[in-house]
């Protein structure tokens, strides 16, 4: 998280939310120290997902575990979806036709709730021509808040110097050997999201009613934040539940990265143009 | 334990070092270091403008400094990484596999992208459709199909081996300037041109792997030489225009010959009659528009439909119908800003079938009527057609005007195809060379007078060319099973409208068809009369050509003499040869024609109302006996 921040301070010096794209163009195109910064954030935030991911899945397979505060554990269940928001509002900032489209989906999807979607679609994203406001929930607000529920959740401010030393070893590494890349205007035909939202899309594409969607996430986060207050029998089938769930997604991911082609066929990897 | 911890303190230290080393070397070698101007393309930055300008070749409308080189050929534009900048490349663009995300976006060529990939160039719909219709695949010769979507039935076996190289949906994967040797490639099979510089840059880059700085231009100006490489085979109507026909031997010691050329592909071909509109200096594209090539938007099953020109458009009969600059289609506005010669073009002349105008023909600031080549800008005046074309003799309303302004076509009378399961052959879908081979073959190839035939054009009956579409045995026991341990072998005999590019400015006289047996689809022989009652005579036909035992006719024939040919009699079910009642009928005038020449006196006095002049014929005159039946020897 402290490597993403920082990298992302240093990356905003010369990133342009009016122009975004272009911006990062002309990194891409003309400032290696830039294009080394960006690598550092992305792979940061990309280990910071996973790593979350990961410690959430430990925790959930656990049998049972040490009963905590209501507040507490809402924190805790803050936690991946505030990742989860920071990790899409950068995919969105960047400005990219993928950008772009993601940013479609998403006011989609909080536009499909009656009566207070168009409200969170302002609140969450701003206006459709506009990236001021994403950005600042981006620098600002979110990052704000994964700071302070990690730090609650973590009991310590700093960082164990090892951990750092490694995460951001690695992401220079990543960084160096996988640059992250721009999506060319109309280049694809099929335009997919970040990997951690490809198995959404996938069930985006299915799906007649978004609403759905919607209102399952929701549901399932309520059912998250109120885990340790339900009886230990209807925990571990919540439990199972989200790990299967997981599971599900995980494969619905697989098949939007590597089997899909355009209109959204079944195509071999080797058989896409 | 104390390893351990030694380790344990160490291999961050190890870690975050080699983090620092390989960052090190990144910005040592990193690709984007010192780029200084990054110009603007489409409202971009494109890194490929860095690496790779100046290019020269281009013509305004494709120049990278506006459109970059991803427009076209795609491949990543935001990074300096030459691996990544390339990755997702497409060396020729113009595939048609690649065509929607290359030359049909949104931004460039999105309506022509779209419908050349249902033109039968581009699936060769047509070709697939008679193939398995002479194979016995199919009951009909209309029908869906795609070269580039071939099953593994004999027929598809022997499109795959043997015609499949010849459509637009061919992928081309090694860019090389056009010649008699070039197949596919999409929208480049016609639009790319490569100047001398480009292809001595070509050269260079294939010996020493030099980037090029010259490009092949990308063009409206469409030569014969891009038509040439496919429309030498099949229908062979490019060699025909330029007054060549295959020999059917390769003969020796003639490639200094002027009276035979030699193809790349090593067939050799025989001087004869060019076209005059070739001797003229006209190309193509002076007469075919770009709906005919690109697609109107519609499925056709055969050339004939997908044609939208017709003689009459340049050689009318009456003042044709013109529209002005201002009436013109979007599509013909923007071409016709491209095509700076067709400035003196006033009015524009619309084609009498589809009503769209065709860009070069209209009239001047005269008012006279004008055709100027596309590529040449020379002006061209057509000539008004002869009276006798005018309809003036009862009869002939049906006749197209190729029946009579083409002295020749190439004529294949004998082929035989088997197939050999043990020989290697190439796929030229898949491009591999696999076992089972179809071999041709041939015989009989001659440049001679097609057959007449009537053909329904949607609304009547016309009178029009036929040649020997196919006259074969398919010998399919080497791919599938015998049957009854009997060969499993087909004979067809259909013959197919021809449009054969050899026109000659004088059209052919009366006794070219009414006492010409090839003309009558009898094939080449002899006529001979037995005199009858009252001077009226049996007519009897000799033919040259020995008969077939499959059904008793001439080798060349499409059709029995006085004899009803029945079943598949072509490759189009809306064509058939002349009826006995129909020969009778072109035979009558031909025995007047003996002795009363096409003057123009007796035209007016016998021909041009050839019923009356039956009930007023003389005591020496012959009149055909209409039960004679034919005595085939």
């Amino acid at each position: 998280m402290y490597v993403a921040m920082g990298s992302g301070v240093a990356l905003a010096l010369v990133y342009n939310v009016n122009r975004p794209f272009e911006s990062l163009q002309i990194i891409m195109l003309s400032n290696p120290g830039a294009t080394f910064i960006r690598g550092i954030h992305y792979w940061s935030s990309q280990l910071f997902l996973v790593l979350t991911g990961l410690h959430f899945a430990d925790r959930l397979s656990r049998r049972g575990g040490n009963r905590i505060s209501f507040m507490a554990w809402l924190q805790v269940s803050f936690i991946l979806p505030t990742v989860l928001f920071l990790m899409i509002s950068g995919f969105i900032l960047k400005g990219d036709r993928a950008g772009l489209l993601a940013g479609q989906v998403l006011r989609g999807l909080l536009g499909t709730l009656p009566a207070v979607g168009h409200w969170l679609d302002f609140l969450v994203l701003g206006g459709s021509d506009s990236f001021q406001v994403i950005y600042l929930h981006h620098i600002a607000t979110a990052s704000l808040l994964i700071v302070i529920l990690t730090i609650r959740h973590g009991e310590r401010v700093l960082p164990e110097a090892r951990s750092l030393v490694y995460i951001l070893g690695l992401s220079m590494i990543m960084s160096v050997v996988f640059t992250p890349g721009l999506l060319p205007n109309g280049a694809e035909l099929h335009v997919k999201g970040p990997w951690y939202f490809v198995g959404l899309q996938q069930i985006l594409h299915w799906c007649a009613r978004p609403l759905w969607i919607v209102i399952s996430c929701m549901v399932a986060f309520v059912l998250f934040c109120l885990l340790p207050f339900l009886p230990v029998r209807i925990e571990s089938a919540i439990k199972g539940l989200v790990v299967a769930a997981l599971f599900v997604y995980l494969v619905l991911t697989v098949i939007g990265m590597f089997f899909t082609g355009a209109d959204w066929q079944f195509a071999l990897p080797w058989a896409r143009p | 334990m104390k390893t351990r911890g030694i380790l344990k303190g160490f291999l961050p230290l190890l870690f975050g070092g080699m983090a620092i080393v390989a960052s090190i070397w990144w910005f040592i070698s990193a690709p984007n270091k010192g780029v200084k101007e990054l110009p603007v393309i489409q409202g971009h930055r494109e890194g490929c403008v860095v690496c790779h300008l100046p290019m020269t070749g281009f013509n305004s409308a494709h120049d990278p400094k506006a459109i970059g080189c991803a427009s076209c050929h795609l491949g990543n534009t935001f990074t300096m990484d030459k691996g990544q900048a390339h990755k997702g490349m497409v060396l020729v663009p113009g595939n048609l596999a690649q065509v929607k995300r290359t030359c049909g976006t949104s931004k460039c060529h999105p309506l022509l992208a779209h419908r050349v990939r249902d033109t039968l160039m581009a699936t060769g719909r047509g070709m697939v459709a008679v193939d398995r219709f002479v194979f016995g695949d199919t009951d009909s010769p209309i029908g869906g199909g795609n070269l580039s979507r071939l099953g593994s039935s004999p027929a598809d076996d022997h499109l795959r081996k043997l015609c499949a190289s010849c459509h637009l949906g061919k992928v081309k994967n090694n860019p090389r300037p056009i010649d008699a040797l070039s197949r596919g490639g999409g929208c480049t099979a016609c639009h790319l041109r490569y100047t001398k510089k480009a292809v001595d840059a070509l050269e260079i880059y294939n010996h020493n792997r030099k980037v090029p700085d010259v490009h092949p231009s990308l063009s409206i100006e469409v030569t014969r030489d891009h038509c040439f490489g496919c429309h030498s085979r099949s229908g062979r109507i490019s060699t025909s225009y330029e007054g060549w026909h295959e020999a059917e031997k390769y003969p020796e010691g003639v490639s200094h010959n002027p009276g035979y050329r030699i193809l790349k592909d090593g067939r050799a071909f025989v001087r004869m009659s060019p076209d005059i509109h070739f001797q003229r200096g006209m190309d193509c594209i002076d007469c075919h528009t770009w709906q005919e090539t690109m697609g109107d938007g519609k499925l056709h099953y055969h050339e004939e439909d997908q044609i939208e020109i017709s003689c009459e458009d340049c050689h009318p009969l009456q003042r044709p119908d013109t529209i002005t600059s201002s009436e013109l289609r979007e599509i013909d506005a923007k071409i016709l800003k491209r095509r700076s010669v067709l400035q003196s073009i006033k009015r524009f002349v619309v084609a009498s079938k589809t009503k769209g105008a065709l860009l070069n023909v209209g009239l001047d600031a005269k008012g006279k009527l004008i055709v100027i080549g596309k590529n040449s800008g020379k002006i061209y005046h057509p000539k008004k057609p002869a009276p006798v074309c005018s309809n003036q003799i009862s009869g002939h309303e049906r006749l197209t005007c190729q029946s009579c302004h083409t002295p020749w076509a190439p004529n294949c009378i004998r082929c035989h195809t088997y197939y050999d399961r043990d020989a290697v052959a190439l796929d030229h879908l898949s491009g591999r060379r696999v076992k089972g081979r179809w071999v041709e073959q041939r015989g009989g190839l001659l440049a001679r007078q097609p057959a007449l035939g009537i053909r329904f054009d949607g609304k009547k009956e016309i009178i029009d060319t036929f040649v020997p579409g196919m006259v074969i045995t398919i010998d399919k026991s080497g791919f599938v099973r015998k049957q009854n341990g009997k060969r499993v072998r087909i004979f067809r005999r259909v013959f197919a409208p021809i449009s054969a590019h050899t026109t000659a400015a004088r059209g052919i006289d009366c006794k070219a068809c009414h006492v010409n047996s090839v003309a009558m689809g009898l094939g080449e022989g002899l006529f001979s009369s037995k005199g009858g009652r009252l001077g009226k005579v049996k007519i009897r036909f000799r033919p040259l050509f020995p008969l077939r035992t499959e059904d008793g006719l001439p080798e060349d024939a499409w059709t029995g003499f006085l004899k009803e040919k029945g079943g598949t009699v072509s490759t189009r079910t809306n064509a058939r040869p002349l009826s006995p009642a129909e020969q009778i009928k072109v035979i009558r005038v031909g025995v007047c024609l003996l002795c009363h020449l096409p003057t123009k006196k007796n035209i007016r006095r016998i021909y041009s109302d050839f019923p009356a002049a039956l009930e007023r014929i003389g005591p020496l005159c012959l009149t055909v006996e209409t039960s004679a039946s034919g005595h085939p020897h």
